[in-house]
This record gives C-alpha cells, structure tokens and sequence, in this order.
C-alpha cells in the first residue's frame, strides 16, 4: 500500500462511538524528537524506540535514560511506515525508491542494498541475524543482516506479500500475501512449508506469539484471526470492525493483540483494536488513533508510541 | 553518414511526412512503430495489486462484461483491449480479473460491484463497460485495477490510468504523479455521443511475459 499516513497530531478532538474505555492505556515514558517522527518501532524487547522523521532522519532512543541519538541514512527517497526494524543492535529502513540501509546503533551504515522496488515492510529475527523484506510487487525475501544479501524470494500466486515475521526460534518465515494466503517457509532455505487459505479479502500483517505456536493475521477483512503458525489453520477470529487492518502486534504476556485500523477510504489510522483473544469481540481502544505512530510489545505487554505534538513521543503501556 | 531506422523516423517527424495522432509523443510514437515492425511489445509495467482486491469474482460470459447497472452515477465507460506476449503473440483465452472504484470513489469489499473475472477470447480480445473510477483521498489517480493470468506466462498485476485525469492537468507527459508508476499505463479517452449519453472509451492492451 503505497498510502498509508501516520501522525496528523493534535487534530480536533475525534469521537470514538465504537471506543470502549475497558483498557487502559498509561503512559510510559516521553520521549524528545528532533523532527516530526511519522513512525516507530519498539526494539530489542522494549528497551529502545526506533523511528523515521519527514527529512529521511533515523532516530533512535534509549527508553530507560530517554537519550535519542539522530542518525541520516542517505536514502533517496522517503521511508514507508513499517519499513524500519530493529533489534538490539541494528536497525533496517526502506525506502519508497528500493534502497535498503542497515545501521548499528552509533549510526554506521553498515550495508546497503537496491531492490528497484518499493520497500513496504521489515522485520528482524530476534537474534538480528535476518531480515524478511517486503516489497510493493514481490513475494517476501529473506535477508541475511551480516552480509547485506539476499538468501531466498518466497512466491506467491499473483501479487505482493505485505507483513512477514520470523519465528522467536529463527526458523520460521511467515508471511501475508496479496493473492490472500498466509504463508509459511522453512527459513533456512525459504522451502514452502504451507500456504493456508484465508479471507476473500488481503491480509496485510502477521505476528507471532512469544512461544510461536500462533500467528495473529489481520488485513483488508477488518477481523483478527488466530491461526496456529504450525498448520495455519484458523484457530478464532476476532469480530470485524468494518475497516482494513494494516498492523497487528500480539502481546508476550497475555492473549491479547493490538490492530491498526485504517479508514476504508483515506488509508489513514481510524482505530486501534484490541482482542483479548479469549472473546470475539474486537475493542476500540479510547485513544485518538491519529496520534499512534507505532506499536509493539516488551516482556510485560502491550506497547504504543504515540506523538503528543512533533517535539514529544509518548510510549504508553496497554493493560 | 547513416541514418537508423528510428533516426529516419524521427527526420520524418520533424519533416511533416509523418504526422502524429492526438497525444502522441515523437518518441513514444517511433518507438511504437518500431515494436510494430519487430513484433515484439514491450511488456506492461506492473503496479500494485491491493489493498482491495478480493478473490472469487463471479464469472462473466465470454470475453465481455456490464460492470455499471441501470441509474449508476458516473460517465459511461468502455475498455476494449487485447492480451499480447513480449514476443508478439496473442494470448487467447487469458483469465482478466478488473475491479475499480464506483463514481464515488468506494470500492466494494462486501460483494463484486464494480468488479469483473473475463476470459479474453481465441484472439485475445476482452472489453467491458463500466463508469470512469472515482476519486478517493488515499489514491490521486483513477485507476482500474487488472490481475491477468494465462498458462505459460507470468501473471500480471496492473493498473490502467486516464489522461483526462485532472491531476495530469492535460499533459501527463509533463505532469507524472507519483501515484501512477508509467506513462505507458496512462491512457488517452475518446468521448463520443451515445444514443441517450456522453460515453467514454479507452483501450488497454495487456502485455505478459512468458515463463
């Protein structure tokens, strides 16, 4: 999707009707942001803030001491929202052009890449040492992050993959793809282990639990499925909300899964959905969603980074 | 000295012995004179497939399809076309999957209006008629969306773009938007009187590339 827009802060007060304030979302930690930071990605199990500011700028904050680090990539064009990853010690953007830069957290370039092709999505396996690329036109690749290239391209029928995850034991790729299936690959030689069926509609991200027996696939269709990563097979599905879903982000520490919401006809953030995957019922989150610029997880839950104006981040928990 | 064929070709341009049809480009024109002559087309530029495509689209009769209904808003629009390969060939009975927005600029995600599977004839060709695709905040161009499949080729995800598009501003050479990946998708429209209506049409030929 080459038009999704993160961040329009401190617009008029929305109404949320479908927003029920069972949850609570408490925040964190503030953070200052040299830049107007559009979106962001929670690194190395919580401990640093990763995000991508309008002047190509990479940012990058300790969330213990609050210090940011602000980094340039020298990337041709602008970096899409979802594609930035991090991990304990690198962090991989995208741009809208197909270059692709991987930096350790002083800064350094340390690879680059050019894949003539729009980068929409990254994800890092969680010892960092691969990275899933998708692209606008392609099936999800395979990256290994210490030699900057390319181990193996998945397939799909026709068209793109969106979300891709690695499992918390590496040897799992998942992805989301345009013909509407959820695939499967063996990570070490991107071998198809299933491509199991799905909505009539896309689906547009996947992630995996912490003990990465289930995925959380969410897309175009407006519910959340839980699928059991092994087979793939559907194990629930959450209520639609009417709207496509474009992020999901299943917490370690509970059965429970964040969901970015776009508006059917803008692509920009309408909601956030959470689903105690114990009910069917997907929530609304009482929050402005226009505010959200990323989500993610650390050991103890649920986690937004939310823009309180274009110098402040707030990273809130969700409990 | 030697003149190549495009060279002379575009003397001839310049010289008035060859005189270019409307919207045409000098060079966009010899080039198109040239694969005519080689047989050989360049294959379609592929866009992007979603975020609305949705799979188990009814299928048409034949190699045609009435996407607007009776009372539907929007200008009346025909696209005709034909599936080549690269190497000149036609495709027959190629599978074209289209769906585009209604006037209004909405898709539907909960049933199949505005959305078409054809099956291109022995000869290639398909056409349907549709409204011109609306406006919507996410996207700037109108666009119709086509997902072609044949046995023996690549599949090919496309968009088809309109010149008369207002964000070209009359001149989609000189006015790309970022929207749009390729002038080669962008499509000049012929308006034409119908019996009770102002109808336009547009053509969109749909080239794959072998496996």
């Amino acid at each position: 999707m080459r038009t999704v827009f993160f961040s329009a802060p401190l617009l008029a007060s929305l109404v949320f009707a479908n927003a029920i304030p069972a949850q609570t979302v408490s925040p964190m930690t503030k953070l200052d942001a040299t830049g107007e930071v559009y979106f962001a990605a929670i690194c190395n199990g919580g401990e640093s803030v990763a995000g991508v500011d309008r002047e190509k700028g990479i940012h990058l904050w300790n969330l213990a001491t609050g210090q940011q680090k602000l980094f340039k990539a020298d990337l041709d064009t602008q970096i899409d929202p979802g594609a930035l990853a991090c991990d304990q010690k690198t962090i991989a953007v995208g741009s809208t052009h197909g270059a692709v830069a991987l930096l350790d957290f002083e800064g350094k370039v340390r690879k680059r890449a050019e894949l003539k092709e729009e980068i929409t999505g990254m994800a890092l396996s969680p010892d960092g040492s691969k990275l899933t690329i998708s692209t606008a036109n392609s099936p999800v690749q395979l990256w290994d992050v210490a030699s900057g290239s390319r181990e193996w391209s998945g397939s799909t029928t026709f068209g793109n993959s969106y979300g891709a995850r690695i499992s918390p034991d590496g040897k799992s790729v998942f992805a989301t793809d345009g013909d509407t299936y959820v695939r499967a690959y063996n990570a070490t030689d991107g071998r198809l282990v299933y491509a199991a069926e799905g909505d009539l509609l896309e689906p547009f991200d996947v992630s995996v639990s912490a003990d990465g027996r289930t995925l959380a696939v969410a897309g175009a269709g407006g519910r959340v499925e839980l699928r059991e990563s092994a087979s793939g097979k559907i194990l629930k599905k959450s209520s639609s909300c009417g709207n496509p879903i474009f992020l999901v982000t299943m917490s370690p520490a509970a059965p429970t899964v964040l969901a970015l919401i776009l508006d059917e006809m803008t692509l920009h953030p309408a909601g956030i959905g959470y689903w105690n995957t114990n009910t069917t019922e997907l929530k609304q989150l009482a929050i402005d969603p226009k505010t959200v610029i990323g989500m993610g997880s650390d050991a103890k839950g649920l986690l937004l980074v939310r823009q309180e104006s274009p110098a402040k981040l707030s990273v809130e928990r969700v409990e | 000295m030697e003149f190549s064929r495009r060279d002379l070709l575009l003397k001839s341009l310049a010289i008035g012995v060859i005189k270019l049809g409307p919207r045409m480009t000098a060079v966009s024109a010899v080039e198109s004179w040239l694969h005519a002559e080689s047989g050989v087309r360049p294959a379609t530029p592929t866009d992007q497939l979603g975020p609305f495509y949705r799979k188990g689209t009814p299928k048409s009769e034949g190699h045609s399809a009435m996407l607007r209904a009776a009372g539907d808003p929007g200008l009346p629009l025909a696209v005709v076309g034909a599936v080549y390969n690269t190497r000149g060939a036609v495709v027959p009975e190629a599978r074209i999957e289209v769906w585009q927005t209604n006037h209004h600029g909405k898709y539907d995600i909960n049933g199949y209006r505005y959305r078409a599977l054809l099956l291109a004839s022995t000869k290639g060709e398909y056409d349907f008629q549709s409204v011109m695709p609306g406006h919507y905040p996410a996207r700037k161009c109108q666009h119709i969306h086509f997902l072609v499949q044949a046995e023996g080729h690549k599949p090919l995800v496309t968009q088809m773009y309109f010149a008369s598009d207002p964000i070209f501003k009359g001149d989609p050479g000189k006015n790309m938007n970022d929207d749009c990946p390729s002038i080669q998708l962008v499509r000049p429209i012929l308006l034409s009187d119908q019996a009770t209506t102002m109808g336009a049409s547009a053509t969109f030929e749909l080239v794959m590339e072998p496996l």
